[in-house]
């Protein structure tokens, strides 16, 4: 009587196997992409405080570091006078580092902490890129050099 | 500048002239008559060739062409350091900007976006520091 | 009873027009046989001597009416055309409007008489693209355009759009910018490839993305993935280019649709030509068609900024209704008309400028990175001497070549068939002519050319009176045909090639055109009103020749004229351009293409330095030298921003020609290039994701945007099921 549930047990214990085997490889086809996690798409928006100064003009160098990250668009500020698409060099393939600027001639222009460019990323791998920036110029209404803290996230 | 004429010179002409009649077929005494004045004629293009060598500043004024296209401003060192302060950067392309916008129309959008690109420019590393 | 006998009736009507119409041009295997066989010349006819020869005197075929049905369900036996929406009558024998009947669409052909007409109501299909705006600003002859195109989702479910459209073959894309509500996302040059992987992840995980290809020089796609249901966004692309100059006239051409390709057996890269939702063709890119009797509320706006620089004696728009609001002597802006905002022909601006003719201009770029030691880019536009006119006429060995295919069906082989008319008109005794025919397979009018007397031109022009459309594009036959003959060493063999170039096997054409070539010199005539003018400029590159269009709305007597003044007199060959006094290089093209009457030639290189010193160009007429000094002025440095992107984009479409003629492998300069100067190439896209808009779900239903027939071409005889395509 031992012999037979043993051999039931075994038997049962091997369509398990069986089954859970079949359960991962039947999981692994039906996913669209087994790399979908590992192409991903995201922002980087840089935000440029100014305090009390209104800001008409700036340009800034963003590095990436770490991950493997891919520029796949570039968008303007959240501010009317930044809306448009700024500056960049197209042939800035590689995306782990890019030269962005704009300015604008419009009466009305940001001051305080604005969102000024939005960088669209595609980030390939599972490491996680840092963004770093460097500030190059930033100028008001008149042409004057004005003073900016700088935050991207 | 050169003299502005856009026309070939008069004796090359007539030489294209008369290489590009159509042929007929000539009488054997006319053609004849043609090698005798041959040599002549072979004369006269030598003295002309003489005259053309002689005038070649004539027909480098009058071959062809001058130069339009004038657009606006002389380049310095660095046409888009409008600054001169040693760099090209937005901020370069705002003074422009700001000059186009207090009404000054010898400047166009496609020089603002020349010298903002200019700026933004990567490639060998020297970024902005142009 | 009466419905059965109403089909009865409709059917016989049918057959009818169809025999009227075989009867008037003979089958397409009739025409084959007909027009293989050598034409007999019929003997000197005294009535003949002495009449003037043109367009006027030509007969005209007593047989040319034509019973046309119209309707999208044509005499349908099950579903006849709803009486109320629409009226269905039948005419016969009268051109008079029939009380309750809707006057016919300008775009329509008019029976001349003996009509059935099923005239309906055009069906409005909806479509995710709704407005075309194009802002062309022109200065002296480079012109910068900004096209908008505005998508939107009529559906309930989420979509994928594509549109297959037209630029100008010249056009250096330097700019893409997608715009979603308020927010402008400006998009990247990338390899194609990698491009596309981009693109397809994007759209795959639910991002709004777009993504723009080259399929030929003048055909893109654009792709918008995952609109939602209401949702618009805005494509925004920006392009310069330089303009055409020829025969006194200025022209800015901007096409509007894609014409219908044929692609031969054996093609699997070419364009196919599908009627709206239906499968793809298996070519590498579909173009969709409307039907005759639908129309999407797809739109263009049209505005051009032209500032010439100089006093604008003359402009006229050759396709479309214009308004004009001039801003001084040379400065005016042109508004294509609301009334004419179908875009299914290509919007063909010609201007002249004061002064007989315009001189050699240059127009210089400083290099945006050209750092402190200056130099830059230059365009120079070369204009021929212009007494090169009053040279003597030569003797010419002319070759028609008339494309017969369906395509050309209607207006455009009309216009064709007048225009050799008139070409025949204008030969002299000393000439020779040909004239070749394809369509399916080439055939021509006689075994060997035959001189241009009177009563041979005049048998050539009945020759081209009875020629039918009709079959597919054998362009490559046309070729061979046109060039595998003994060479006549006293005549210049000059080749007219007047086609719509449809056709999908450009490459293919070009080099075969190539590998013939010899001597000959190849005249391209693009005839009808949304030519593919890559094909044609192309031809006249590869074949030393020089192209002109003709448009249905043309005049061919000015258009041959000019043609002749071009060939009837030499060319300045063997062209070198030297600059003294500045340090020049890498200057496009490399084969500096020969000086015609009435045609310049535009360079454009790069220099090192100021643009100081003076230029001199050599070449030859005939067999005798020449030299042309061009001098520069201190100040002739313009500040015209698309120089380089000229440049780029001319050493790119150089390196193409690179190919066709030597078959070396450019992919990688022209990469390089396309890169280097962020330009789109067919080796480079562009891509744009928004990493904010992620919709639900993977990506919709991908639907083609339709577009309509270009303007004279029949959609029965390319685009239906059972036509040429």
């Amino acid at each position: 009587m031992k012999r037979p549930v043993a051999r039931t047990l075994s038997l049962s214990c091997f369509i398990m196997v069986l089954a859970f085997a079949a359960a991962v490889v039947a999981h692994g086809q039906s996913a669209p992409r087994s790399d979908v996690q590992a192409v991903r798409f995201e922002s980087v928006d840089v935000f440029l405080d100014s305090s009390t100064h209104k800001l008409a003009a700036y340009q800034f160098e963003l590095f990436a570091t770490g991950g493997h990250a891919e520029i796949v668009g570039l968008e303007g500020g959240e501010h009317k006078a930044f809306a448009h698409a700024p500056y960049y060099d197209p042939a800035a393939l590689q995306g782990d580092r890019v030269i962005v600027a704009a300015y604008s001639i419009d009466a009305e222009l940001p001051t305080g902490k604005t969102r000024v460019a939005r960088i669209h990323m595609q980030i390939t791998g599972a490491e996680v890129p840092e963004y770093q920036i460097k500030i190059m110029e930033t100028l008001g209404p008149g042409g004057e050099k004005i003073a900016v803290t700088a935050e991207s996230r | 500048m050169a003299k502005e004429r856009d026309n070939l010179p008069d004796p090359l002409l007539a030489r294209l002239r008369q290489a590009g009649t159509p042929q007929r077929s000539i009488p054997a005494e006319i053609d004849s008559a043609i090698l005798q004045d041959a040599h002549a004629a072979i004369a006269r293009r030598r003295r002309m060739r003489l005259f053309l060598r002689s005038s070649v500043g004539l027909a480098a004024a009058a071959c062809v062409l001058l130069v339009v296209g004038l657009w606006s401003f002389m380049p310095g060192r660095n046409s888009n350091d409008i600054n001169h302060d040693g760099r090209t950067t937005i901020a370069d392309a705002f003074t422009l900007a700001r000059k186009r916008a207090a009404g000054d129309n010898t400047i166009t959008q496609e020089r603002i976006d020349q010298v903002a690109y200019a700026a933004v420019h990567l490639d060998d590393g020297r970024g902005a520091t142009r | 009873m009466k419905t059965r006998l109403c089909i009865l009736l409709a059917l016989l009507i049918t057959a009818l027009a169809a025999l009227l119409q075989m009867t008037a041009c003979g089958s397409k295997d009739a025409a084959t046989r007909q027009s293989s066989s050598p034409i007999i010349i019929p003997p000197r006819s005294s009535e003949l001597s002495g009449v003037p020869f043109g367009l006027d005197d030509m007969p005209s075929r007593p047989d040319e009416e034509l019973w046309v049905i119209k309707g999208s369900g044509g005499v349908s036996a099950k579903s006849p055309p709803p009486l109320s929406s629409g009226v269905t009558s039948i005419r016969s024998a009268t051109t008079q409007p029939v009380e309750g009947i809707r006057p016919q669409q300008n775009d329509e052909p008019v029976p001349t008489s003996g009509t059935l007409v099923v005239q309906q109501d055009k069906k409005m299909i909806p479509v995710p693209l709704k407005h075309t705006a194009v802002k062309a600003a022109i200065n002296a002859y480079i012109s910068s355009v900004t096209v908008t195109q505005q998508f939107q989702n009529p559906y309930s479910e989420k979509i994928e759009a594509v549109y297959v459209f037209p630029l100008p073959d010249n056009a250096g894309i330097n700019e893409f910018v997608m715009t979603i509500g308020d927010r402008h996302i400006r998009g990247i040059i990338r390899e194609r490839e990698q491009a596309e992987k981009i693109y397809a992840e994007a759209r795959h995980q639910g991002y709004v993305a777009s993504l723009m290809t080259q399929e030929r020089p003048n055909i893109f796609t654009q792709k918008v993935a995952n609109i939602e249901p209401g949702k618009k966004i805005d494509i925004q692309i920006r392009y310069f280019q330089t303009l055409r100059y020829q025969d006194g006239w200025y022209e800015w051409a901007f096409p509007m649709v894609v014409g219908p390709r044929y692609n031969p057996a054996g093609t699997a890269d070419g364009v196919g030509a599908m009627p709206r939702g239906s499968a793809a063709s298996g070519q590498k890119t579909d173009v969709h068609y409307l039907a005759p009797n639908e129309r999407s509320g797809h739109d263009i706006s049209l505005e051009v900024d032209l500032n010439a620089g100089v006093t604008i004696e003359s402009l006229v728009s050759v396709n479309h209704q214009i308004r004009r609001q001039p801003r001084g002597e040379s400065h005016t802006l042109v508004q294509l008309d609301p009334k004419d905002s179908i875009p299914n022909k290509d919007f063909v601006l010609r201007y002249q400028v004061a002064g007989a003719t315009v001189k050699s201009a240059l127009i210089v770029q400083s290099d945006p990175q050209g750092g402190k030691g200056g130099g830059g880019y230059f365009t120079l536009m070369l204009v021929p001497p212009e007494n090169l006119k009053n040279l003597p006429r030569r003797a010419v060995e002319m070759v028609f070549v008339m494309d017969t295919s369906g395509s050309m069906s209607g207006e455009p082989i009309t216009q064709a068939k007048s225009a050799v008319r008139v070409a025949l008109g204008k030969m002299q005794p000393a000439d020779t002519f040909q004239i070749v025919n394809f369509a399916s397979s080439a055939s021509q009018m006689s075994p060997s050319p035959l001189s241009a007397s009177q009563e041979n031109r005049h048998a050539a022009a009945q020759y081209v009176n009875s020629l039918c459309e009709g079959g597919g594009t054998e362009m490559l036959q046309g070729i061979n045909k046109a060039l595998d003959f003994p060479h006549d060493e006293n005549r210049t063999r000059v080749v007219a090639f007047l086609t719509d170039g449809y056709i999908g096997n450009e490459l293919e054409i070009l080099r075969g055109l190539h590998d013939k070539l010899a001597d000959s010199r190849v005249f391209s005539f693009g005839v009808g009103s949304s030519t593919n003018r890559y094909l044609l400029n192309s031809m006249a590159t590869i074949g030393n020749g020089a192209a002109a269009y003709l448009a249905l709305k043309d005049d061919p007597e000015p258009v041959m004229q000019s043609y002749f003044e071009r060939i009837s007199h030499p060319a300045l060959t063997n062209l070198d351009v030297r600059f003294q006094g500045m340090n020049v290089k890498d200057v496009y093209p490399r084969k500096i293409p020969d000086l015609f009457v009435g045609q310049p030639v535009i360079l454009t290189g790069r220099f090192d330095g100021s643009p100081r010193g003076s230029v001199t160009v050599s070449g030859k007429v005939g067999n005798e030298k020449l030299h042309f000094d061009m001098a520069l002025a201190e100040n002739n440095t313009s500040a015209d921003a698309g120089i380089r992107t000229v440049w780029a984009r001319t050493k790119i479409a150089d390196l193409g020609d690179e190919f066709i003629r030597t078959g070396r492998d450019v992919t990688g300069d022209i990469r390089n290039t396309a890169i280097e100067y962020g330009l789109m190439s067919q080796y480079t896209a562009f891509i744009a994701v928004d990493s904010l808009t992620r919709t639900t779900g993977e990506h919709g239903t991908t639907v083609n945007v339709p577009v309509p027939m270009p303007d004279g071409v029949r959609y029965d005889t390319t685009v239906a099921p059972g036509g040429d395509k």
